[in-house]
């Protein structure tokens, strides 16, 4: 199946490489008869998988999606025990037919798509029934979603992500434990003043969960699910820095009369797993640079994590945090250009965008009447996008011709890239 | 061992297995509030025995479907519910003890009971809310309605099982302590 896999995945990136002049057209058909695909069909037919992939997969969501809507809709009508059938019944078709569908028929991608379709109805089926026995949905103030049927989804879920090898599964099961640690603190802290400052464990989860990333890497057949793990860190750790540039949280901080070394000791126990963690993957890896560069970076999170727990009264942050995110923001397109990866430079200015852009609508929106600050905030973003695209296309314009430190850079095979993990 | 589970259908068998288990627990916790339940006696306002007699009566209201938060102690503003912390009186019956916007109880030995609640007014810093429990459509059916007593002074109460969640569940008639068969409209 990897080596399948291999094969249609080379198939689609000759075609860019051609498309991009990389390689001639004749370059081209002689990497694909090497590898067997030098009949134009199947070419065509070895490309045509990714398509296969995209659209079971939607298919698989669709279908899900479509299945609680009904179940919303009819629900209450249908007695208990055929509820609870139909929820097995569903789940074991899935799993059955893709079982099937992998194994006896060969066709991994829809295959896949339907062992997808069985953990969402799994999922559904947690929800439907605690609807159906009279459980509670939502935490004790009835505001939040109840965090022990994520918990639970998770549970249940990332086991079949490593028995079958499917990382679109283990970022679900990742995004079911994130939101039910989120709802789980919300729940547990709120209305209370330490609230605030167990948002940092968020964090500390984004990073525990780039560390285990690493880690994945050193077990040859866990490596394609680090990606995974590095995706949802960068993005957990990120969205929190994001949070953190604005001024509300340290003014409400400041405002709820939170004082120094009011950390419950949960943020000190979640900052000594992280760090572990983070000490763990820097003394498995091998010691190059990107290893120490990445570990000194996550130090450096852990150590302001630390200190703003324990001082957390200082207005101050949010101009440390708006360094972090675009410090974030550079590091990206710095290791994009070092790796001549284009996709880490287009999601580092992805981010410096998202960061003027925040800046400006933070600072200005209440300073200017709203026609000035559509016609200047309209001018700044074409401004913004004209800079970036400039340094983009002079970023990969030399990565492309070699100019850049990456000509000596061996490819890397688990070079995680943010947004395409699954 | 190990081999086994190198093959996919074991490992399908297994993973699915464990999903059917987690599943399974939902059921079994439902089953263990239900086998933990308080069980609670909640007066009428009514006193007349005849009020509650057949299905065409009219929904019956609690003493406690009116609280008044300026004398509970417990929470003053509710979001989505309002739950109820209820104590036993020394005759048996249950009456409220606090009010909260959340499940947290504030005493041991009580009960809590979930109500969506109406603001009904206040005055002379009275605040009072009608709550509805969801258990107000219940009635004696016609065979038995002909033994109730007649007139009015009575104490009629229902008896209800409440458990961890607030969620109730009504049993039967209490009336001048003896028991009666209860119906759900």
């Amino acid at each position: 199946m990897e080596e399948k896999s291999y094969v249609e995945r080379l198939a689609h990136d000759v075609a860019v490489w051609q498309r991009e002049g990389l390689i001639t057209a004749e370059q081209e058909r002689a990497i694909l008869s090497r590898i067997g695909a030098g009949e134009p069909r199947l070419i065509g037919a070895l490309r045509m998988g990714w398509l296969v992939t995209a659209v079971s997969l939607i298919g698989a969501l669709v279908l899900a999606g479509g299945v609680v809507l009904l179940f919303a809709s009819q629900w209450r009508e249908m007695p208990d025990w055929f509820r609870t059938a139909v929820v097995f019944a569903g789940m074991f078709a899935a799993y059955g037919g893709g079982y099937l569908l992998m194994y006896r028929y060969g066709m991994e991608r829809v295959g896949a798509a339907l062992l997808l379709l069985g953990v969402l109805l799994f999922e559904a089926g947690l929800y439907l029934f605690a609807d159906i026995y009279g459980l509670p949905l939502t935490t004790a103030n009835d505001e939040q979603p109840a965090p022990q049927y994520l918990l639970l989804a998770a549970i249940g879920t990332l086991p079949l992500a490593y028995a079958f090898g499917s990382r679109i599964v283990l970022l679900f099961g990742i995004a079911n434990f994130i939101l039910s640690a989120i709802f789980w603190l919300i729940a547990r802290y709120v209305d209370t003043e330490k609230t605030d400052s167990v948002l940092i464990v968020i964090g500390l989860l984004g990073v525990s969960l780039y560390a285990v990333g690493h880690l994945h890497a050193l077990r040859a057949t866990w490596e394609k699910f680090g990606e995974v793990y590095l995706f949802a860190g960068t993005v957990v750790t990120l969205s929190l820095v994001y949070v953190f540039t604005f001024d509300e949280p340290w003014r409400a901080i400041i405002d709820d009369g939170i004082e120094s070394y009011a950390a419950p000791p949960l943020v000190y126990v979640s900052l000594a797993v992280a760090a572990a963690l983070v000490a763990a993957q820097w003394a498995a890896r091998p010691r190059d640079v990107e290893a120490n560069a990445e570990t000194g970076i996550l130090a450096a999170l852990l150590t302001v994590a630390a200190v703003v727990a324990t001082w957390p009264a200082w207005t101050g942050y949010a101009v440390v945090f708006n360094g972090v995110f675009f410090a974030a923001a550079a590091g990206f397109v710095t290791r994009g250009y070092l790796c001549g990866d284009e996709r880490y430079v287009n999601f580092g200015l992805l981010l410096v965008a998202v960061g003027v852009l925040t800046r400006y609508v933070d600072v200005f929106w209440s300073l200017l009447a709203n026609s000035a600050f559509f016609i200047i905030g309209g001018v700044l973003l074409l401004a913004v996008a004209f800079g970036l695209e400039r340094l983009r296309r002079t970023l990969v314009a030399r990565m492309e011709v070699g100019v850049g430190p990456s000509d000596d850079a061996q490819p890397r095979a688990a070079v995680p890239h943010p947004g395409a993990a699954p | 061992m190990s081999e086994l589970f190198s093959r996919p259908l074991p490992k399908l068998i297994a993973v699915v297995g464990l999903q059917v288990l987690i599943l399974l627990s939902v059921i079994g916790f439902r089953q263990y509030t239900l086998m933990t339940r308080d069980t609670v006696l909640l007066v009428l306002q009514t006193t007349d025995p005849q009020a509650i007699a057949g299905p065409d009566s009219a929904p019956v209201r609690y003493e406690i479907s009116t609280v008044d938060v300026s004398t509970l102690p417990g929470d003053d503003e509710f979001m989505h519910s309002i739950y109820v912390e209820l104590g036993e009186t020394e005759d048996g019956t249950w009456q409220p003890l606090a009010l909260h916007s959340t499940r947290h109880r504030s005493y041991d030995n009580t009960a809590m009971i979930k109500g969506d609640y109406i603001y009904a007014g206040g005055s002379l810093g009275r605040q009072r809310y009608t709550v509805v429990y969801g258990i107000e459509d219940v009635y004696v059916p016609d065979d038995a309605a002909a033994s109730l007593p007649s007139g009015s002074g009575h104490t009629i109460a229902v008896e209800v099982k409440v458990d961890r969640y607030g969620q109730s569940e009504p049993v039967r008639f209490v009336v001048d302590g003896e028991p009666y068969p209860l119906e759900e409209r």
